[in-house]
């Protein structure tokens, strides 16, 4: 059975990357700068899932080389290009795709850990709503 | 015709363009020439009948002759020949101050390091090489932390994101060697710095810049005379400048090694080559851009798709070696990739810039590289007295 995008993302963000340590430390600031990219994005005048895209995916990317290593990198961009063998190989940025399946981690960890607080449900029930809209693409 | 009240001197500009900048000379020339306190000096531009700010910088309280007069020129002067063979400004060094100037630095000293801070950057230099008293004793004279507009540049990614500083982190000057005498065994006498602790030698701001320069606590260094066998030993300590300039975003550096003879008869000056270290996260794939053909510096910048695009920049006037990334033997896989090390070439004293910037891409940062030991290091302005 194929894996859904956010099964591929987990494994790309904490079995590739192993980037849950960090997350695990850091969620309360993590969570906290994308709820701010969220903000950001529902007040600006243009398409605001593209902004948040635009906004979160350098937080993604940061972490990725902030709690990542050269070795784990490397062994996860030659998975990523494996999980699209079916695209033409020069049209893949392995660390572009990897940014963005981190990104789709992220958002779903803190849904998970936020849904539940009336105060940020609606923020993060967005959160999910965009990098869906982002993953049909 | 009455005689000037100060010393007449002249600026070279070795470019063949218009070029402004600050000026370092010798302060030694001009107190031979006329009899004038250091404690308060300024620059008339006969041309424009205009003060210039200056001051005089005391490096090295127990030498004199290392005393340095610095400031910065007004605007730009016109090009000069390579050489220094044309004077292209002139200017008459007075005592006295210029009105309203407020200083280009601060040094604050506090407890067991210094802070050395202007407009745009606040470097916090450890002292001691066990800093926390926690056993982990090789941060001295290590830079542990270097602030450009507020953004800790050392763990940038980091920071950008909103989390933890990493407590490895640093700019460190952590060895050097010495040359023995051909006559001697071993070919040269290898010294760790990073475990040994600095004190302030001395400690100046003024208009154009704010300096310290810090001493090593002292090691030894053992010589036996080629024909007598007769031992003399010296008793010797690294010392080093570190300037921030008005306006500026790096840390200039002058490193002397000094070496008295058993029981003080003489002091003298060795020849040494200095190696660096630096723990500093700028990406899992750091581009660096060193040219074989100009080995004087290079520049070390964050994968350009990273926030917030930073990077280090190193120039010299000696040979800069290979740039290690990691360096042999770093012991952490984990953090390798944030693990810099290189050697700069022998000589009796070495001239440095730390540069610092984000928000720059790896060609942008490696032509500020190649400015700044251009402008500092290579061709700087010169002054002579006339």
């Amino acid at each position: 059975m194929a894996l859904s995008i956010e099964e591929i993302a987990r494994e790309a963000a904490v079995t590739k990357l192993g980037l849950d340590k960090a997350v695990r430390e850091y969620f309360d600031t993590l969570d906290a700068r994308l709820e701010e990219a969220d903000e950001r994005a529902q007040n600006t005048p243009v398409n605001s899932d593209m902004m948040f895209a635009a906004l979160s995916l350098p937080i993604a990317n940061g972490l990725i080389h902030f709690a990542s290593t050269r070795e784990k990198l490397i062994s996860a961009e030659v998975w990523i290009r494996e999980q699209l063998e079916d695209t033409r190989q020069e049209d893949v940025d392995p660390l572009a795709t990897l940014s963005a399946l981190t990104l789709i981690y992220l958002v779903h960890e803190g849904y998970v850990r936020n849904r539940a607080d009336p105060k940020k449900a609606e923020t993060w029930n967005r959160m999910i709503g965009r990098v869906k809209n982002l993953q049909k693409i | 015709m009455t005689e000037p009240a100060g010393v007449e001197i002249a600026i070279q500009n070795p470019s063949p363009f218009w070029r402004g900048g600050t000026v370092v000379t010798p302060w030694k020339p001009i107190a031979e020439k006329r009899s004038i306190s250091d404690t308060a000096v300024h620059l008339i531009d006969t041309l424009n009948d205009a003060v210039v700010p200056a001051q005089v910088d005391r490096i090295d309280r127990s030498d004199p002759e290392r005393a340095v007069l610095v400031f910065t020129l007004p605007g730009a002067i016109e090009p000069g020949l390579e050489d220094y063979g044309r004077d292209c400004a002139r200017f008459i060094v007075e005592e006295g101050v210029a009105a309203d100037v407020p200083d280009a630095g601060i040094i604050d000293v506090t407890g067991k390091g210094v802070k050395l801070i202007n407009e745009h950057l606040e470097a916090w230099l450890t002292l001691a090489a066990d800093p926390c008293d926690d056993g982990r004793n090789w941060f001295g004279g290590a830079f542990t932390s270097i602030q450009v507009d507020r953004l800790e540049m050392l763990d940038a990614i980091a920071a950008v994101i909103g989390i933890h500083h990493d407590p490895e982190k640093r700019l460190q000057l952590d060895r050097i060697q010495i040359p023995r005498p051909p006559w001697a065994p071993g070919y040269l006498q290898y010294e760790t710095m990073f475990d040994k602790s600095y004190r302030i030698e001395s400690q100046t701001t003024g208009p154009v810049r704010a300096s310290v320069t810090i001493a090593s606590e002292p090691f030894s260094f053992v010589d036996k005379h080629p024909h007598t066998k007769v031992v003399q030993e010296f008793e010797c300590s690294l010392h080093r400048v570190l300037s921030v300039y008005r306006g500026g975003d790096y840390i200039g550096e002058d490193v002397y090694l000094k070496a008295i003879a058993a029981g003080g008869a003489f002091a003298t000056n060795f020849s040494f080559s200095t190696g660096y270290f630096l723990q500093m996260d700028l990406s899992l794939r750091p581009r660096v851009t060193h040219h074989p053909y100009v080995p004087d510096w290079f520049a070390v910048a964050c994968d350009p798709a990273v926030a917030p695009r930073h990077g280090y920049a190193f120039a010299t006037d000696r040979h800069s070696g290979h740039v290690y990334n990691p360096p042999p033997h770093y012991p952490n896989r984990d953090t390798e990739h944030k693990a810099f090390a290189w050697r700069i070439g022998p000589g009796k004293a070495a001239r440095n810039v730390h540069t610092f910037k984000h928000g720059t891409l790896p060609e942008s940062l490696s032509e500020a590289s190649g400015q700044a030991w251009y402008e500092h290091i290579f061709k700087p302005m010169q002054a002579r007295v006339l």
